[in-house]
């Protein structure tokens, strides 16, 4: 195999502006996660952690936050487990390993770390939705953990963090159902923060770095988010 | 009287149904209502999940102080039944499957426990909750304490079991004790209808994964639990794989 490759788009789009870290899903219309999608979010971790910004927020590009991790990276993997002669799955288990430190990465930063969503939201994109530390959505967006319809279950922490979230109950019916529900559900669960018009998300979501920003986990989460969905008071 | 007569079980297709049979309050005339080992059974013949429900009005009143006050006599032997009782609501616990707990009436001190050790729990507008056992200068003996703080937290649980009071099914919601509350007629049917719902098109080892992973954050790290959680998803990649190959895709 010829090993030349033209020059990649990249797949996640990263700026900063005015101490506020924009880290945009960038691989419409879907935003699909690949494996050069996780490469490239892994490596960018470094690069965030050298910006000093004050606050970090994780969107889609277009009409989707993302619609997941797509399943070929993760064949190719397995292709290679049972053609090698290695541990069983050794290379499946080291590439989702890798997944879920970067995940975890964005759940232990110490700045406030949003998730704006937007359409869909679906398996893997939730799982890093749900390590981040807030999650606001637009009034369409749709979230859900698919991966039992096809014989799997979540595998980059989701199945833990929506226990968290939701408690125990609600878990194992999302989960075991594996079908999409709304954000206003996801709200009524826990799992989602607060809704809002698909025009005024981005807005809410810098809005929220600026209040979360000063102080922040000084305050219980409610704090914050009372603060930003209170009506503005005219000065 | 043997667990044999106070419990009776059927099956609705590859749902489980214990019912605590002992009207009309259906007390628990021994820690280890039903035997564990008949229950592990049970499971090995390929229920998707199972219910635990009160025949007549009531889930179950509890333990039987009666009988309790007759066993005294025999210390030991009364410590190896409690100990058995324990050991079986922590296996059903830990089961990998859902089990859901139906609840109408009176739900109170061991009953209580024993709805607590289910995953999920539904109750009528009716159902009425309380650990009496302070009223009698004891504490729930059957691992009630613990699972009602993972559940409700340290606060209400300290409430709850220190005053003994009654609570209703509205407060029950409130404080997370129950995860639905609905009209009594419609308890049983949801309960069936919800299990049959979440694992009909559900391998049963999907099911187990889901199942096993939930119960891992009780007793390991997230971190750990996580970890197991690549091996699962691994473990199933493979199969569906190895499926998929045999049926000519790629």
């Amino acid at each position: 195999m010829v090993k030349r490759e033209t020059e990649k788009k990249s797949l996640i789009s990263w700026t900063v502006e005015q101490d506020i870290g924009f880290l945009v899903l960038d691989n419409p219309p879907g935003n699909s996660m690949t494996a050069l999608f996780f490469d490239e979010l892994k490596r960018l971790t470094t690069a965030i952690t050298q910006s000093h910004i004050k606050a970090l927020i994780i969107t889609g590009r277009g009409r989707h936050f993302s619609s997941g991790a797509d399943l070929e990276s993760l064949i190719a993997a397995i292709k290679t487990d049972s053609t090698g002669n290695g541990k069983p799955m050794k290379e499946a288990k080291a590439m989702l390993l890798s997944h879920v430190l970067t995940f975890e990465f964005f759940s232990d930063l110490d700045i406030p770390v949003i998730a704006a969503i937007q359409g869909v939201c679906l398996g893997s994109a939730l799982e890093l939705a749900m390590h981040c530390h807030f999650r606001l959505c637009s009034n369409d967006a749709l979230l859900g953990l698919p991966e039992t319809g096809f014989g799997l279950i979540p595998g980059v922490g989701g199945i833990q963090k929506i226990l968290q979230l939701s408690g125990k109950a609600k878990a194992i019916e999302l989960i075991l159902k594996g079908s999409n529900f709304a954000a206003a559900d996801a709200c009524k669960w826990h799992i989602a923060d607060a809704l809002f018009p698909k025009k005024e998300l981005m807005e809410k979501a810098v809005q929220l770095a600026g209040i979360a920003v000063d102080g922040y986990r000084r305050y219980k989460k409610a704090e914050y988010l009372k603060r930003l969905t209170q009506p503005m008071t005219p000065a | 009287m043997n667990s044999r007569n106070t419990t009776s079980w059927k099956q609705e297709g590859s749902i489980g149904i214990l019912q605590l049979h002992n009207p009309p309050g259906n007390y628990l005339t021994i820690p280890e209502f039903f035997p564990t080992d008949e229950l592990q059974q049970k499971v090995n013949n390929g229920i998707k999940g199972l219910i635990i429900t009160g025949s007549g009005r009531h889930f179950s009143a509890g333990a039987d102080l009666k009988m309790i006050k007759k066993q005294l006599g025999e210390i030991h032997r009364f410590r190896k039944q409690l100990t058995q009782g324990n050991e079986l609501l922590n296996f059903i616990e830990t089961m990998k499957i859902p089990v859901m707990a139906a609840i109408t009436g009176a739900c109170f001190g061991g009953g209580l426990e024993v709805a607590l050790s289910c995953h999920v729990r539904v109750c009528s507008k009716t159902a009425l909750f309380a650990f009496p056992e302070v009223n009698r200068n004891l504490f729930p003996g059957m691992g009630g304490i613990r699972k009602l703080e993972e559940i409700t937290g340290k606060a209400t649980a300290l409430e709850l079991i220190l005053k003994g009071d009654l609570i209703n099914a509205e407060k029950a919601y409130e404080l997370k004790l129950v995860d639905r509350v609905l009209p009594k007629k419609e308890v049983m049917n949801y309960a069936v209808d919800f299990l049959k719902t979440i694992t009909r098109d559900r391998p049963l080892k999907v099911i187990n994964s889901v199942m096993e992973s939930l119960n891992n954050s009780r007793n390991m790290s997230f971190e750990k639990a996580v970890e197991k959680d690549v091996e699962m998803f691994c473990q199933l990649a493979l199969e569906e794989f190895n499926k998929g190959e045999k049926n000519g895709e790629t």
